[in-house]
C-alpha cells in the first residue's frame, strides 16, 4: 500500500526490546510458579506445571531472540511537513496516517531500561489520541518533538 | 470577588437529595449494627436524629459557604465546609454553558448551570445546582460575552429555522427506541443478583409463580413469563424516552445549535458548529423497517449526555434527512450512491458470526433435549453478516467522506476532510492473500475519541483515501517548502512533490 515510509527505529531498538522481554518474563514466571504452589501445598496434579513451565520457556524464547528483530524490520515511519504516517505489524501490518495539522501535543518519553540504551520514545497526540514511535535514539526524538512542535504550531486551528 | 453570590437556598434540598443514596448506603450497616445490639431503641433514634440534623447543618454550612462570581476576566467559584476550595476558570477558556432543570429546580422555578472547558472529562467542570432564572441569565451573558446564549422557549423566533418533533413522531421514537434492550439487560441483571443474595428464594420459580399463576407447567410458563418481563421492559423503555425526548426543539443559530429537551428535567444545550466533528445518521434495527432515522453529531469537548453523541434530531423518515441537513447543516452532505465493499471479502462477513456460533451451538444442539433449536443462531449470525456485507459502503466527494456500516443497526458517518485526526489502514495476512485492507478513522469526540471504519476495501481504494486525506491538507500559506527542506531532520526524508 503507497510507498513505504523510509526511515527505521534505531538498531538498539532490537537489544532494548531483548531485555524488556526478558525482564517481562521474569514477572510471567509467577504463572508457572503460582501453579506449582498449588500443586505443593493445594496437592493438584504435577504435570500441568510441566506443561505451563514448557509453553513460559518457549514463549520466552520467542521473546527474546525471535520478536524483537522481526519487530525492528517491521517498523517504518516517515515526518514530513504535512503528515506523520506509520506502517508496523508482524501479523496485521498497520499504517497509520496524521496530518501534521491535527497533532495537539508531542512528547518524549523515556524508562529507565530505556535510558540505559539511549532511546527514548515519542508519542503524538491528537483530539482523538495519541499515536507512540517505540524506540528511537534520544537525539533524534528530541529532534523530532522539536520539529513536530514547530511544524504543528504552524498550522493552528480549531479542533 | 467583588460580587459573590450565593445559590438559591432550594440549593441545601437539591444537596440533600443528591447525596441521600450515598447517606443511606453508609447507613444500612450501620442501622443493622444498631438494631441488633441490646442498645435501648431509644437510643438508636436518638442517634439517627442526632445523624440528621447533622447532616442537614452540613447540607446548610455547604450552602452557606458556596460563593460563585465573575471577576477579573474569571469565573471564580469558592466553597468546602472543612477544606477550602476554589475554582478559577479565565473566561476565553470556557467552552459551552449549559442550563437544566430537575424536579426540584422546577419546584423552586429555579435552573442548575454546567460550565465546561475545553479538555475536560464527562463531568461538567463547575455546575451550580441551584440558580435563579435571572442570575442564570445574568451569569450566561457574562460568561459567554461574545455571543450571549438564549435559551429555547416556548417562543418560536423567525429569525432562525427551528423543528419541533411532532408527538406522534414522538410515540414512534420512544416505541421502537434502543433502550428496550438496555431495560431488558437490566431486568436481568436485577433478577440474577437477587438470586445471588437469596439463593433460598428461588427468583425464578417465584417469578413463574406469580407471573403467570402456575408453576410446573412446562415451558409454557416461560414463554409467558419472558413476554411479560419484555412487555414491561418495552413500556418502562417508551417512559423512559418520552421523558428523556419530550418537547424536543432544534434550532439553528449562526454559529451554533441549539437543542433543548426533556420532560420531567429540561435540558439545553448549545453545540458551536465549529466543535462539530461529523454528522451520525442512524437506522436502528427496530426502526429501519419503518424507514426512520435519528440524527446526532459528534461533537469535541462536550456530549449531550455523559460520553454520548448528541442527539441533533430524535426521528425522521430517512428520505427527510437530506432536505433536514440543507436546513439545519448544510455544512454536510448526504450521498444516496455509494462505493460497495470489494466482492472478495463478502466470506469475511458471511463467516465471521457465524463460525464461532456454530462452534457453540452445535455441541449444545447434539447434547442437550430442544438443542437444536439453538441452530437459528448461527442462521441469525449469518444473516446479520450478509446485511453488513450489503450496507458497508464509502464515498469521497469534495472534502467529505461518507461511510455507511452496520453494526446490528445501520450507520452513517458524514466526516469533512479536516475533522479526520489520523487515518489507520490494516491487512491481515487473510486480507493480503485477497487483495483486501481495512480502514479506521479517528475523530475526536466526547469519549476522547471514535473510529469509523470499513472492513474490504482493496488496495487502490485505500491509496484513494490516503492520497484524499493526504493531498490537500490545508498548510498554511506562509509556510514555505525551502525553508522546512532545510531544517529536515532525519525523520523526514519523504519528498513533498512525489505525492503530486
Amino acid at each position: 500500500m503507497y510507498d513505504i515510509p523510509a526511515n527505521q527505529l534505531d538498531t538498539r531498538a532490537v537489544s532494548y526490546w531483548k531485555w524488556k522481554g526478558f525482564i517481562t518474563c521474569l514477572f510471567e514466571f509467577i504463572i508457572p510458579l503460582g501453579y506449582y504452589a498449588a500443586y505443593y501445598f493445594g496437592g493438584w496434579p504435577l504435570w500441568p506445571f510441566y506443561i505451563l513451565f514448557i509453553l513460559w520457556a518457549v514463549w520466552m524464547l520467542v521473546r527474546v531472540f525471535i520478536i524483537p528483530a522481526i519487530l525492528w524490520k517491521t517498523w517504518r515511519y516517515d515526518i514530513s511537513e504535512q503528515e506523520i504516517d506509520f506502517l508496523r505489524g508482524i501479523l496485521i501490518k498497520k499504517r497509520t496516517l496524521i496530518p501534521m495539522v491535527r497533532v495537539q501535543h508531542v512528547d518524549t518519553g523515556q524508562g529507565p531500561l530505556m535510558r540505559r540504551f539511549g532511546l527514548a520514545e515519542l508519542s503524538i497526540s491528537t483530539a482523538a489520541g495519541s499515536h507512540e514511535i517505540p524506540a528511537l535514539a534520544e537525539e533524534t526524538a528530541h529532534a523530532l518533538r522539536q520539529r513536530i512542535s514547530v511544524l504543528a504550531r504552524v498550522v493552528e486551528e480549531d479542533v | 470577588m467583588s460580587d459573590p453570590q450565593r445559590l438559591h437556598p432550594a440549593a441545601i434540598l437539591e444537596y440533600l437529595v443528591r447525596n441521600i443514596r450515598a447517606l443511606l448506603e453508609m447507613l444500612i450497616p450501620v442501622l443493622v449494627v444498631l438494631f441488633s445490639s441490646p442498645l435501648q431503641r431509644k437510643w438508636t433514634i436518638l442517634l439517627l436524629l442526632l445523624f440528621f440534623a447533622l447532616y442537614i447543618s452540613y447540607a446548610i454550612l455547604y450552602w452557606l459557604r458556596y460563593r460563585y462570581g465573575v471577576d477579573d476576566e474569571e469565573f471564580r467559584v469558592e466553597y468546602g465546609v472543612f477544606v477550602n476550595k476554589n475554582i478559577y476558570i479565565p473566561l476565553e477558556r470556557i467552552q459551552s454553558v449549559q442550563t437544566s432543570a430537575g424536579v426540584i429546580q422546577r419546584l423552586f422555578g429555579l435552573v442548575k448551570l454546567e460550565v465546561q472547558t475545553a479538555g475536560g472529562g464527562k463531568e461538567a467542570e463547575v455546575s451550580l445546582p441551584a440558580i435563579t432564572w435571572q442570575q442564570s441569565q445574568e451569569l450566561q451573558q457574562m460568561l459567554e460575552a461574545s455571543s450571549p446564549q438564549r435559551l429555547l422557549d416556548d417562543q418560536t423566533d423567525p429569525q432562525y429555522q427551528e423543528k419541533r418533533i411532532p408527538f406522534r413522531q414522538l410515540m414512534v421514537a420512544a416505541s421502537t427506541s434502543n433502550g428496550l434492550g438496555v431495560v431488558v439487560v437490566g431486568a436481568m441483571a436485577l433478577i440474577s443478583q437477587i438470586e445471588q443474595m437469596l439463593p433460598d428464594l428461588n427468583i425464578y420459580e417465584w417469578l413463574g409463580m406469580h407471573v403467570s399463576g402456575y408453576l410446573h407447567q412446562g415451558p409454557m410458563v416461560w414463554v409467558i413469563g419472558i413476554a411479560l418481563i419484555l412487555l414491561s421492559a418495552w413500556v418502562l423503555s417508551i417512559l423512559g424516552t418520552l421523558l428523556r425526548l419530550g418537547g424536543f426543539v432544534l434550532r439553528r443559530e449562526e454559529n451554533k445549535l441549539l437543542v433543548s429537551r426533556g420532560w420531567l428535567e429540561k435540558r439545553h444545550v448549545s453545540i458551536p458548529l465549529k466543535r462539530i466533528q461529523a454528522v451520525k445518521i442512524v437506522e436502528g434495527v427496530l426502526r429501519q423497517p419503518f424507514g426512520l432515522a435519528t440524527v446526532y453529531v459528534v461533537s469535541a469537548g462536550h456530549g449531550d449526555e455523559a460520553g454520548q453523541d448528541t442527539i441533533v434530531f430524535p426521528i425522521m423518515p430517512v428520505g427527510e434527512v437530506e432536505a433536514f441537513l440543507d436546513q439545519f447543516l448544510p455544512e454536510f452532505r448526504l450521498e444516496k450512491e455509494l462505493h460497495p465493499l470489494q466482492p472478495a471479502a463478502r466470506n469475511r462477513y458471511y463467516s465471521i458470526f457465524t463460525i464461532p456460533v456454530l462452534l457453540v451451538c452445535i455441541p449444545i444442539s447434539v447434547f442437550y433435549p430442544y438443542g437444536f433449536f439453538t441452530l437459528l443462531l448461527p442462521a441469525a449470525a449469518w444473516l446479520l453478516g450478509r446485511m453488513q456485507f450489503r450496507d458497508g459502503g464509502w464515498l469521497i466527494r469534495d472534502d467529505q467522506i461518507v461511510i455507511r456500516f452496520r453494526m446490528v443497526g445501520r450507520l452513517s458517518y458524514l466526516i469533512p476532510r479536516r475533522r479526520i485526526q489520523s487515518l489507520e489502514l490494516r491487512q491481515t495476512i487473510l486480507q493480503k492473500r485477497k487483495g483486501l485492507l481495512s480502514f479506521k478513522l479517528q475523530l475526536a469526540s466526547s469519549l476522547g475519541g471514535t473510529e469509523v471504519g470499513l472492513n474490504g476495501l482493496n488496495w487502490q481504494e485505500g491509496n484513494t483515501i490516503l492520497e484524499w486525506l493526504y493531498k490537500k491538507q490545508d498548510i498554511h500559506p506562509t509556510i514555505s517548502c525551502a525553508s522546512l527542506s532545510s531544517s529536515r531532520m532525519s525523520g523526514g526524508s519523504q519528498e513533498p512533490e512525489k505525492n503530486d
